[in-house]
């Protein structure tokens, strides 16, 4: 499938590449980091403009960032309402959403580009926790102007690497993304354990 | 420590879970990294498989050689504008997808050679 999507950008380039980062945003099951590579690869060589393949993959990513929060405004607020009517769960639920509103600026613009597997989770619960637009659009935008600048500058400054990047890159950011969750669920488990025994 | 584990356990077996999902992952995509980097360490293993979505010019800027030489290998003129792929050359001069393949890696083969990088495996 990876191919047939590869053998499009030559084609379609803009669209191509604003299609795969707004799906990838929503939480699609997209190879948008390879995509954008391959992309920069085609420009180094010729076959593709850079600033059309850049441009159409920052569209692409900052509207489904917006769609990504306005589906968790419109059907996560309840989802969380219902979460919380467990009494044990409230506690944790409260601090979640609070960590969201105070540090969710820092997070939003870190996952769009070092712990990208979570950028449409975040994009989602930041929506369903009511986080301040403004401030979701201005984090989401300068994190999103970073992930496209770097994989299809990378694709673009080594196009003779493509593949190794692509498997590396992705490695890399899945350790990072579910080291950050496993931290963060770690950091949560002790809280919870603390507030039990005080 | 056994206590803590049977405490967390009883009363926060969601997150106790979650954890130690999510720490599995983690040590799968170490697993991943740690081997791909080797993988790619080795010289031999970095040059890609040529490919039908791949173009000529995009051939030529992985194996570091004058695209001009692919363009002449398949007998295509890179005419400007639509860059066309390697399954859109085949289709358009009915030859087969193997073969135009062949034609370039034997030209990318020949180039090296004249460099003296060492022929394509």
């Amino acid at each position: 499938m990876t191919e047939q999507l590869l053998a499009l950008i030559p084609v379609y380039g803009f669209w191509l590449l604003l299609g795969v980062t707004f799906l990838s945003c929503l939480a699609l099951p997209i190879p948008a980091s390879i995509v954008m590579l391959t992309a920069g690869g085609l420009s180094a060589s010729g076959d593709l403009g850079l600033w059309q393949a850049a441009s159409g993959a920052l569209i692409g990513a900052i509207l489904g960032d917006q769609t990504g929060f306005a589906i968790g405004r419109s059907g996560g607020t309840a989802l969380i309402g219902r979460l919380r009517a467990n009494p044990s769960r409230a506690p944790l639920i409260d601090r979640a959403t609070g960590l969201l509103q105070t540090r969710g600026v820092s997070g939003v613009f870190l996952s769009r580009w070092l712990f990208s597997p979570l950028g449409p989770w975040l994009n989602f619960a930041s929506g369903a926790a009511a986080m301040s637009w403004p401030h979701f659009t201005l984090a989401g935008i300068s994190g999103e102007i970073v992930w496209v600048a770097l994989y299809v500058g990378l694709g673009f400054a080594f196009a003779d690497s493509i593949a190794a990047l692509g498997q590396i890159g992705g490695a890399l950011s899945g350790v990072l993304a579910a080291g950050v969750l496993t931290i963060g669920l770690g950091y949560l488990l002790r809280r919870a354990m603390h507030d039990r025994l005080a | 420590m056994m206590h803590t584990i049977k405490d967390y356990w009883q009363h926060h077996r969601l997150l106790l879970l979650g954890f130690v999902a999510t720490l599995a992952v983690t040590l799968f995509f170490l697993t991943r990294l740690i081997t791909a980097t080797h993988y790619w360490s080795d010289p031999a293993h970095r040059d890609v498989a040529i490919s039908g979505w791949m173009t000529p010019r995009y051939i030529a800027r992985s194996y570091r050689i004058d695209p001009e030489l692919l363009f002449d290998a398949i007998d295509i003129d890179p005419a400007p504008g639509q860059p066309l792929t390697l399954r859109d050359i085949a289709d358009a001069t009915g030859r087969s997808l193997p073969d135009l393949t062949a034609a370039l890696q034997s030209a990318i083969s020949a180039a090296r050679a004249d460099d003296g990088t060492g022929a394509v495996p």
